[in-house]
């Protein structure tokens, strides 16, 4: 489908009954699931032997981490990727959609990362190869962002943002590898491993980490959802007056 | 040294795991958890804080957005018709 189709269905779909309403149940639930995780983290989960408290942040922290880098960047990636080949704007909103929720996560991940590190490894932030991966990904992500904000050109915009998507998915699988190419400060991965988290967690830790996962995964696709609404909608509109 | 527990990819549940007893040289159960650090209850509480902000506040960014769309499309519904 061309760009120009694509609009067309959009400035047809003028329905005001076709919004969606004020209220989403979806995110409600999503956020009430994080509160329930987060709840059953601080006050039923057993602490670390080693680490304290401190190691809680990990219910946090990687759920965040894989939640934003491997559900929200690499999906973005991909479809930017196909909206080169299709042309179809509703994958245009996608991606910006997705880039816009990844840089929540990625926020929260390079926020939350120097409260562990600091007590553990003894400072807030080193120029490691992982930590600084991460922290250029962001900003690509706001790049990104900025960019779309600064192009008016529907067709233009889209192209380039499909493009800086792609890259910003290819970083990725090199965030991954860092802590097995590098000398790096930063933990070999507890739950992304070919033998799995069972090797590295206890039955209560694991359940507490699998019940994090589902509740910012929720968290992430309601997110996603919503803004991907809003901009179906604003897209609309836009189409209303410009028709004018 | 706090370096080499950056090392450390296995978590140990401080309520489930053994401790050697060195005058008997058996490996008995820990009664109270014993942290090689501080409690860091301090970081702990810093980092949810700073995650919850970080959420809410994009929550409170896409309801503000949805808000103003509204008002833009009340405001280009009579024109319509």
């Amino acid at each position: 489908m061309t760009s120009t189709s694509a609009s067309t269905t959009v400035s047809s779909g003028t329905r005001s009954a076709s919004a969606p309403s004020g209220i989403d149940w979806f995110l409600i639930a999503a956020i009430a699931a994080v509160i329930g995780a987060c709840a059953n983290v601080l006050l039923f989960t057993p602490a670390e032997l080693r680490q304290g408290l401190a190691q809680k942040i990990f219910y946090l922290h990687v759920p965040a981490a894989i939640t934003g880098l491997y559900f929200s960047v690499i999906p973005m990636a991909i479809v930017s990727g196909i909206y080169l080949w299709l042309k179809d704007e509703r994958l245009d909103r996608v991606a910006e959609s997705l880039a816009e929720v990844a840089l929540v996560f990625v926020a929260v991940v390079l926020c939350t990362g120097p409260f562990w590190g600091k007590p553990i490894w003894g400072t807030y932030w080193q120029w490691e190869a992982r930590l600084t991966s991460t922290l250029f990904l962001s900003f690509v992500l706001i790049g990104y962002l900025v960019m779309r904000g600064a192009i008016e050109q529907p067709e233009s915009r889209a192209r380039l943002s499909a493009i800086i998507g792609i890259m910003a998915g290819c970083l990725v699988p090199f965030i991954h590898l860092t802590v097995y190419m590098f000398t790096t400060l930063h933990p070999m991965p507890v739950v992304l491993t070919p033998e799995g988290p069972k090797q590295n967690l206890s039955p209560e830790m694991l359940r507490s980490f699998l019940y994090s996962m589902a509740a910012f995964l929720l968290l992430f696709l309601a997110m996603a959802r919503n803004r991907y609404r809003w901009a179906t909608e604003r897209d609309r509109l836009q189409a209303l007056e410009d028709q004018r | 040294m706090r370096i080499e527990l950056a090392t450390i990819t296995d978590m140990q549940d401080s309520s489930k795991a053994p401790v050697v007893d060195s005058t008997s040289a058996t490996t008995v159960p820990t009664a109270e958890p014993q942290f090689r650090t501080p409690q860091n209850a301090g970081f702990m509480q810093a980092a949810y804080t700073v995650a919850a902000v970080i959420f809410g506040g994009y929550l409170l960014m896409l309801r503000r957005r949805w808000t103003t769309l509204r008002k833009r499309q009340h405001n280009a519904a009579p024109s319509r018709r």
